[in-house]
């Protein structure tokens, strides 16, 4: 390579908003890209490449309410709330990219699910509206500026674009996910071997639910995608290919922005069939192997992952967290798409100490690519 | 039933249940019954085993959740017609058990499989569902030798020392055994909680389970 430009912060800045002082200071070749309003696969993984140091992402929106003295449920009701929330978050950690809170229920609450809202807690689905075919027929695609809560992420991606220059991505739900809460988690997952017909039908929906959020969410500015599809790692890599793969490919290739597929659980035997859809990068949970993983990935595919959210944000303390986080950033090297992050969402009470000794530890990690 | 016949039919219903054929277990087993083959000789020599090599699959990722599911409910649907006959035979369950996820915490799935293989393992087992109070737990305490608890989400799983300590309170801690699991659970924060075990995953708890009763 003829240029190396050492980029010690806020590499992500570069692809950002074009009205903030701070683009002046940008290395130019980083800049450009943004200005010609291109942001693909190649340029964020040159930019990651071209950092000089790691990139950190941990999915902190729920322990970023002890900042700001909010509840979990006042901030997924409310997105100037949200954003409120991140905003903090963004500014007391000095994050690398601004995030959404994580919460796999606005689609299927959207379409008629009833959830659970507690008020420190991520909400859950109580009812799964599809029994049979006529209760498909009876769902419409919801609107994401009017429907369930989807506006208030739509809100909070806009306000959020508008504040900072660094990368927005805003979560989104996976279409087997989004099937299993619609017709219940077991129902899905025995329909992919004794009603796969039917299951085809429920999941050309949930593709059409998907496929308009995740617009709405690029048009207010998302820039990256995280497609959350947890329930999907209990399928084997033929079942996945043909009831998750396959749809995430169609989402791929129809919404503008580039995605990161997250998988919760171990989730090695999905890793080659997870880059076959084509996503921008994998984000992998605590029980997946993280560098046998990188070993396997698609070319300039990211890999995202994978502090154990329970064990080490939650079960350990700051000088733990730090001596695992160097252990994985070790064991990562020679990985030049890799971003550092918490395996899964970091639960509300994950004591703020080690997300700042996470943070701390991936910027001062010296790595060459 | 001649002894070729009994094999016949015995590997037939174990085929069937590995092969998650729902809706032939149940006759398989019905005319394996009217041949003469005892219902303790089905559930030890064909259930049982079958549901081995099911958990045997899905540890070598041969079968995924969903094969396991399948093959969990043709042991079920067999189950149904045995369960009444080996009661009248007397025909002890290995253990009794109540398991369920606890409060503030839906997710029913994993807890679901732990409970129809531990029923294809010989068990008695209780679904207490999902959401449940730990005054639920203690009141199925007097009538099994486990307590199974599962939590898949950080904030709910402190519901499993709350338990714990209820089932303390009421005087039932040493007559049961507490075994927990799922994703917001380590071995570590098990034996913070003081439960007896803890199991990873299905196969695990079958194991651990098994090995303690």
């Amino acid at each position: 390579m003829a240029y190396h430009i050492p980029m010690p912060i806020d590499v992500f800045a570069a692809f950002g908003r074009s009205d903030g002082l701070r683009l002046l200071h940008r290395p130019l070749g980083l800049v450009m890209p943004h200005l010609m309003g291109v942001m693909n696969r190649r340029m964020i993984c040159r930019v990651i490449r071209l950092a000089g140091r790691r990139i950190a992402a941990p999915s902190c929106g729920s322990p970023a309410t002890q900042l700001t003295g909010t509840s979990v449920r006042s901030n997924l009701c409310d997105g100037r709330v949200m954003f409120e929330t991140i905003a903090k978050a963004v500014t007391t950690w000095k994050m690398d990219g601004d995030f959404t809170f994580s919460d796999l229920t606005v689609e299927p609450e959207a379409c008629g699910c009833a959830i659970e809202m507690p008020e420190n807690s991520l909400p859950y689905v109580l009812t799964h509206p599809v029994g049979h075919a006529e209760d498909l027929r009876a769902l419409r695609v919801p609107d994401p500026h009017a429907d369930g809560r989807m506006p208030v992420f739509v809100e909070c991606v806009r306000l959020l674009s508008r504040r900072f220059s660094l990368l927005t991505i805003a979560g989104g739900s996976g279409p087997f996910t989004l099937a299993g809460e619609l017709m219940g988690t077991e129902r899905a997952a025995v329909a992919t071997i004794d009603d796969p017909g039917f299951l085809a039908e429920v999941l050309e929906f949930c593709l059409e639910v998907n496929l308009r959020y995740l617009k709405a969410l690029g048009e207010a500015g998302a820039e990256v995608i995280l497609l959350g599809e947890p329930t999907a790692a209990i399928l084997s890599p033929p079942s996945f290919r043909r009831f998750s793969g396959a749809y995430i490919k169609r989402l791929v290739e129809e919404v503008k922005q580039p995605l990161i597929l997250h998988m919760c659980g171990n989730v090695s035997h999905l890793i080659e069939e997870m880059c076959a859809t084509g996503a921008l990068g994998i984000s992998l949970d605590g029980p997946t192997d993280l560098r046998d993983a990188a070993g396997r990935v698609a070319p300039h595919t990211l890999v995202v992952g994978n502090l154990d959210p329970v064990e080490v944000f939650l079960g350990m303390d700051a000088e733990g967290v730090r001596t695992r986080t160097r252990e994985m950033l070790a064991s990562m090297r020679g990985f030049p798409y890799y971003v550092a992050a918490s395996g899964c969402d970091l639960s509300p009470i994950t004591p703020t100490r080690n997300i700042e000794a996470f943070l701390e530890t991936v910027k001062s990690y010296r790595y060459q690519a | 039933m001649p002894e070729g016949r009994s094999m016949d039919v015995k590997e037939e219903l174990g085929g069937a249940i590995i092969a998650g054929k729902m809706s032939e277990t149940a006759g398989i087993t019905r005319a394996a019954l009217d041949g003469g083959v005892e219902p303790a000789a089905l559930m030890n020599e064909v259930l049982i085993p079958a549901m081995q090599t099911v958990g045997d699959k899905f540890e070598r990722q041969e079968y995924f959740v969903p094969e396991v599911l399948v093959s969990a409910r043709a042991m079920q649907a067999s189950l149904a017609v045995l369960r009444p006959l080996l009661a009248a035979h007397g025909v002890e369950a290995v253990a009794r058990i109540a398991i369920g996820t606890v409060k503030g915490d839906i997710h029913e799935i994993g807890k679901n499989i732990v409970c129809m293989v531990l029923e294809g393992a010989g068990f008695a087992v209780t679904d207490l569902g999902v959401d449940v109070l730990p005054q639920t737990f203690v009141e199925a305490a007097g009538g099994v030798d486990f307590i199974g608890m599962s939590s898949l989400m950080t904030t709910s799983r402190d519901v499993m020392g709350d338990t714990i300590r209820a089932l303390a309170e009421a005087g039932l801690r040493d007559k049961v055994k507490v075994v927990v699991g799922g994703a917001a659970v380590t071995l570590d924060y098990a034996s913070i909680i003081g439960a007896d075990a803890y199991a990873r995953d299905a196969n695990e708890a079958v194991r651990i389970i098994t090995a303690m009763a």
